[in-house]
C-alpha cells in the first residue's frame, strides 16, 4: 500500500513537473516573440534616430560575433542578424573594421540597420528604412516578424 | 550452480531497451536545462539569463539534447524493426476488434496499445521536428512548413507528452523489466543457494 502510494505520487510529481516545463517553456518562447516584434514601427526611421558606430572585429564564433566598440563597449550580434549575414555572404574576419549604421529602439537597445566592412569593402542591409529586419514578415523573406530573436 | 535460461531473443531486447533507456535519460535530463532556461541569446539585453553557466554552456547542453536524441531515434528505429511482427499482428488485432470482428482485449492490452499509439506518434513528431532544429532549421530565414516558434513549440509539446506516455509505458512493463534484469544479472542468493533452481526452467518470455 505504502509503496503504491509512493508511486503514485512520483508519478503525480514528474508529470506536475513535466506540464509546468512545457507551460514555462511556451510561455517564455512566446513572450520573446512578442517583445521582438514590438520593437518594429511603422514609422520611418529620421535621420536624427541613425546612429553610426565604428567598431573592429574582436571574437567570430558560429553562434555569436563580438564587436569592439570605439568607445570601448561590446557589441554583440547573434540570433538572427547573425544568420541572415551569414546566408547573404557577409562575414568579417577577426581584425576588421566595420562601419555600423542603427537606431536605439523603445528600450533603448542598439539595433544594426546596416554593416559596411571598411576592411573588404562588403556591405550589408539587415533593416529597411522603417527599421523592420529584412528576414521578417512582410518583407519578402517569408519568416517571423521582430529582431534580435534566438 | 544456478543456471540463468534466458533466450538471445529476450537479451537482444533487453540491450536495446536499455540503450534506448539511457539514451532518453539523457535527452530528458537536457531537456530540464531548456524547461528552466528555455531562451538563450543575449537577445538585444532582453534576456537577464543570458550567460548563466549550468554545470556547462548553454551549447554544452544543445550538444548533449541533440546528439542523445538522434542516438535515440536510431536505437528507436532498431526497436520498432525488431518488434516489427508484434507491431503488424497487433494492429490487425485493433482493426479487427474495431470492426468487431474479433473480441475486444483485456484491459491491460487496451491501455499498453493506447500507449504504445500515443508514444509512437509523438515521438515521430518530436522526432521529426527534432530534426528540423538538428539540420539548422532554427537559423533559415525562410523555414519548412511552421515558423520556427511553432516547430519550437511542436517538438516541446510532443516531447513532453511522450515522456509521460514513456514513464507509463515503463510503468506497466516494469515486472518485466525487473524479472529480465534479474536474469541477466544473477544474484548470488544465500537462501537459494543449496535448493534446486525451480525457475531455471522458465525462461523469460518477451513482452512487447
Amino acid at each position: 500500500m505504502v509503496k503504491k502510494t509512493i508511486s503514485i505520487l512520483a508519478l503525480v510529481i514528474a508529470f506536475g513537473g513535466l506540464i509546468w516545463g512545457g507551460v514555462h517553456y511556451t510561455q517564455a518562447k512566446i513572450g520573446f516573440e512578442n517583445s521582438a516584434e514590438g520593437e518594429t514601427n511603422e514609422t520611418l526611421l529620421s535621420e536624427e534616430e541613425l546612429l553610426e558606430k565604428t567598431a573592429v572585429v574582436g571574437n567570430i564564433e558560429s553562434d555569436e560575433w563580438s564587436l569592439l566598440l570605439e568607445d570601448g563597449t561590446e557589441l554583440i550580434i547573434e540570433g538572427r542578424s547573425l544568420t541572415y549575414a551569414v546566408q547573404n555572404g557577409f562575414i568579417p574576419s577577426e581584425g576588421d573594421t566595420l562601419l555600423i549604421t542603427g537606431f536605439e529602439d523603445e528600450q533603448g537597445t542598439y539595433e544594426i540597420a546596416e554593416i559596411e566592412n571598411l576592411t573588404s569593402s562588403a556591405s550589408l542591409l539587415l533593416r529597411n528604412a522603417y527599421g523592420q529586419p529584412l528576414w521578417g514578415k512582410g518583407t519578402g523573406n517569408g519568416g517571423k516578424g521582430g529582431g534580435g530573436g534566438e | 550452480m544456478r543456471k540463468i535460461a534466458i533466450s538471445s531473443k529476450v537479451r537482444n531486447n533487453w540491450l536495446i531497451d536499455a540503450i534506448l533507456f539511457i539514451s532518453a535519460l539523457i535527452v530528458l535530463f537536457s531537456s530540464i536545462y531548456f524547461f528552466i532556461l528555455p531562451v538563450g541569446g543575449y537577445m538585444g539585453g532582453r534576456n537577464p539569463n543570458y550567460g548563466i553557466v549550468f554545470i556547462m554552456e548553454r551549447s554544452g547542453w544543445e550538444f548533449i539534447h541533440n546528439w542523445g536524441g538522434l542516438l535515440m531515434i536510431i536505437i528507436a528505429l532498431i526497436h520498432i524493426i525488431i518488434h516489427w511482427k508484434w507491431i503488424k499482428q497487433t494492429t490487425l488485432s485493433v482493426v479487427r476488434a474495431l470492426s468487431h470482428k474479433a473480441d475486444r482485449f483485456g484491459s491491460r492490452l487496451a491501455w499498453n496499445i493506447i500507449l504504445d499509439i500515443i508514444i509512437a506518434v509523438s515521438f515521430l513528431v518530436c522526432a521529426i521536428s527534432g530534426l528540423f532544429f538538428f539540420l539548422g532549421g532554427k537559423y533559415s530565414a525562410n523555414p519548412f512548413l511552421f515558423s520556427v516558434l511553432a516547430w519550437d513549440l511542436i517538438h516541446n509539446w510532443s516531447g513532453v507528452i511522450m515522456i509521460m506516455a514513456a514513464i507509463l509505458h515503463f510503468t506497466l512493463h516494469w515486472k518485466w523489466v525487473v524479472n529480465v534484469t534479474r536474469k541477466l544479472f544473477p544474484q548470488k542468493d544465500f537462501r537459494r543457494a543449496n535448493a534446486p533452481a525451480a525457475d531455471s526452467a522458465n525462461p523469460v518470455s518477451d513482452a512487447s
